[in-house]
């Protein structure tokens, strides 16, 4: 029994270490997706106590990255339908995009992008963030999330087109407003 | 716009927005709550209450239990309450709150961590501490193992996902089982025991795959709703499986022997998640569901879903919206408590369905504002905690008694209705002792047997 407590301990360590040498990464990766710097904090402390809870779940240390990644992106995908709840009735145009730092969309010439990336999916968004963001490939994409290669390529395909579309019509409501 | 040039906007906007590396103080955060957790053992189960059948009307409302509480919030003295209803803000849809003031945080109270427990009748209730399933018959001052045999065998290594008991002899427990490695074969799996002796002895089953066949990392949790002995679901909410997102419905007739096929929510992008409520076999809701109001309807046993309408009142149409789990008191009628958290706090109103669920209206405002609990004896009494003080009111809300719910700690508590003198209630507690770091939590079991006016801790191991 006592041995067991040991082992526990140990192993219990040893996923502490895991996670906290994850935080880095994590914190870019949640800051992609949620553009909040505080919010992508709160993410990612939740997707380690996530991790901590299923940490027995974890069998290979060698998959630990896909792993926390998939918890993480879980973690900001419940936080980004929590904001769309909130934003839905409300004044959603000045919702979308908005975060409490720069984005690209607010440089002159490229103010449709920020407001046409809240537009898309959470799904979508943590997509383009570990492809564009992260600068993962698609094999390393794909073996993170856990899916085949070939599903990332569409799924990457489908986000760029909605996101072109949803660009149009940032456009066009831009161009109603004057 | 080509293919290369969008791609390159997307590069050169997330190196616009690369915040670098975070501040050391996340790292701190991060340990300070690993510490917690190790500290204090948590498995991640919402508290689910056994329902008798008798007792349908009763339900645990859980309100706004994705809010962290703020520093000094929790163990605040108690406070003296007015009995005198609260009334609303002229021109505001929010109550209006009294000056208060926080104190300085304190140690969270000793005691067991509770992760989940229920209450089927006065004497008979369930908790589960440290991985093991205790068995009260006697109110909460004497405690049984009850753990299945097999189940948590090695406490580190299997996972409880979830509890009900509709009376004092009918149990389920959905557990993963530990896994060696992905290729074994509980990985994924969900172990689905039952007894019919009140846990004395446990029968195993199973539940059938997913659609998608789920990876064990992501395995949520199982919200067990039975009707009645014979009759119940088995919800698998966010059920994530190789980057696609489902959840899962499963129905048995026969008390868990055997069980539908996967009648999934989604279509594997996004599935209907949240906590599901059914009034009859056909008949239920998923609230807290991504989805129009935030509350879909089923009148096919899950098989297809619908968007139910919920009636806002102006000024909250924007607001997040956290429902309670929703009472059914027969076909047709039910009541559901929504918390509304607006700019300038949170509000709690019951709504009321005549229709099993497709649409609600407005049946009352609770008095008071910020994180309530509410539970419902039936139509019109109802039961409530909001910190330490007690809500009751006997004609639906019209009118309200507000009394300090004593040697109850401040909280977020859910409250676990036997009948209007014996409840239970689980407490949420959580505190850092400094801004953000040395922070604990732990879940606490109190008990009434004065209909809420004083409570005394449990300690069910």
């Amino acid at each position: 029994m006592v041995d067991e407590a040991a082992a526990s301990a140990t192993t219990d360590d040893a996923m502490q270490r895991l996670l906290l040498t994850r935080i880095d990464d994590a914190y870019r990766l949640a800051t992609f997706i949620l553009r909040d710097p505080l919010a992508a904090e709160d993410a990612v402390q939740e997707a380690a106590l996530v991790a901590w809870d299923r940490r027995h779940s974890l069998r290979d240390r060698r998959a630990a990255d896909g792993w926390f990644t998939r918890i993480l992106v879980n973690v900001c995908r419940d936080e980004m339908r929590r904001r769309a709840r909130r934003a839905r009735g409300i004044d959603l145009q000045s919702f979308l995009g908005r975060g409490s730092i720069p984005s690209a969309g607010d440089l002159e010439g490229d103010a449709d992008l920020g407001p046409a990336m809240a537009r898309l999916t959470p799904d979508e968004q943590s997509l383009l963030a570990l492809r564009f963001g992260n600068e993962l490939t698609v094999p390393e994409i794909a073996a993170r999330l856990r899916i085949p290669e070939g599903t990332v390529k569409s799924r990457l395909h489908h986000a760029l087109q909605h996101l072109r579309a949803a660009i149009d019509a940032e456009r066009r409501a831009s161009e109603h407003m004057r | 716009m080509t293919d290369d040039d969008l791609e390159q906007r997307l590069r050169f906007h997330y190196r616009r927005i690369d915040p670098g590396l975070p501040s050391p103080a996340l790292g701190t955060r991060v340990i300070d709550a690993l510490d917690g957790r190790r500290s204090a053992p948590t498995l991640r189960v919402w508290p689910i209450p056994g329902l008798a059948a008798m007792m349908a009307a009763a339900v645990v409302v859980l309100l706004g239990l994705a809010f962290g509480l703020r520093p000094g919030g929790f163990l605040a003295g108690l406070r003296t309450s007015s009995t005198a209803p609260a009334s609303l803000t002229p021109g505001s849809a929010f109550p209006s709150a009294g000056i208060s003031t926080s104190p300085a945080p304190t140690p969270l109270p000793p005691g067991p961590d509770v992760q989940a427990a229920g209450l089927v009748d006065p004497l008979h209730g369930w908790a589960v501490v440290e991985h093991r399933l205790q068995i009260t018959a006697d109110g909460g001052s004497t405690w049984r193992d009850a753990t299945p045999p097999g189940a948590f065998a090695t406490a580190s290594a299997d996972l409880l996902l979830g509890v009900d008991f509709v009376d004092a002899q009918h149990g389920w427990v959905a557990i993963n089982a530990g896994i060696a490695s992905a290729s074994d074969a509980s990985f994924g799996r969900v172990d689905l025991w039952r007894t019919t002796d009140g846990g004395s002895t446990w029968t195993q089953g199973l539940l059938p795959l997913a659609a998608m066949n789920h990876n064990g990392d992501t395995l949520p949790q199982v919200q067990l709703d039975f009707l009645d002995a014979s009759h119940g679901f088995a919800f698998l909410s966010g059920n994530l499986a190789q980057g696609a997102n489902d959840s899962d419905l499963f129905w048995t007739a026969d008390g868990g022997r055997t069980w539908s096929a996967d009648r999934p929510t989604g279509s594997g992008h996004v599935g209907i998640e949240g906590d599901i409520g059914f009034a009859t076999g056909n008949d239920g809701v998923i609230v807290n569901a991504p989805h129009g109001e935030g509350i879909v309807v089923t009148h096919d046993a899950g098989r297809t879903w619908a968007d139910a309408s919920l009636a806002l009142p102006p000024g909250l149409a924007g607001a997040d919206r956290f429902f309670g789990k929703p009472a059914f008191f027969n076909e047709r009628s039910g009541l559901v408590a929504v918390d509304f958290q607006g700019q300038t706090g949170s509000v709690t109103r019951v709504y009321r369905t005549a229709d099993a669920g497709s649409s609600w209206t407005l049946a009352a405002t609770l008095p008071v504002r910020g994180n309530s609990t509410l539970a419902f004896f039936d139509q019109n009494r109802w039961i409530g905690l909001n910190g330490s003080e007690l809500l009751r009111t006997n004609d639906s809300g019209r009118t309200w008694v507000r009394t300090a719910a004593v040697a109850l700690p401040g909280g977020q508590p859910s409250l676990l209705l036997a009948d209007e003198q014996h409840a239970w209630a689980l407490v949420a507690m959580d505190v850092c002792l400094t801004f953000k770091s040395n922070c604990s939590s732990r879940t606490g079991l109190y008990a009434t047997v004065d209909g809420g006016s004083t409570w005394t801790q449990l300690s069910p191991r």
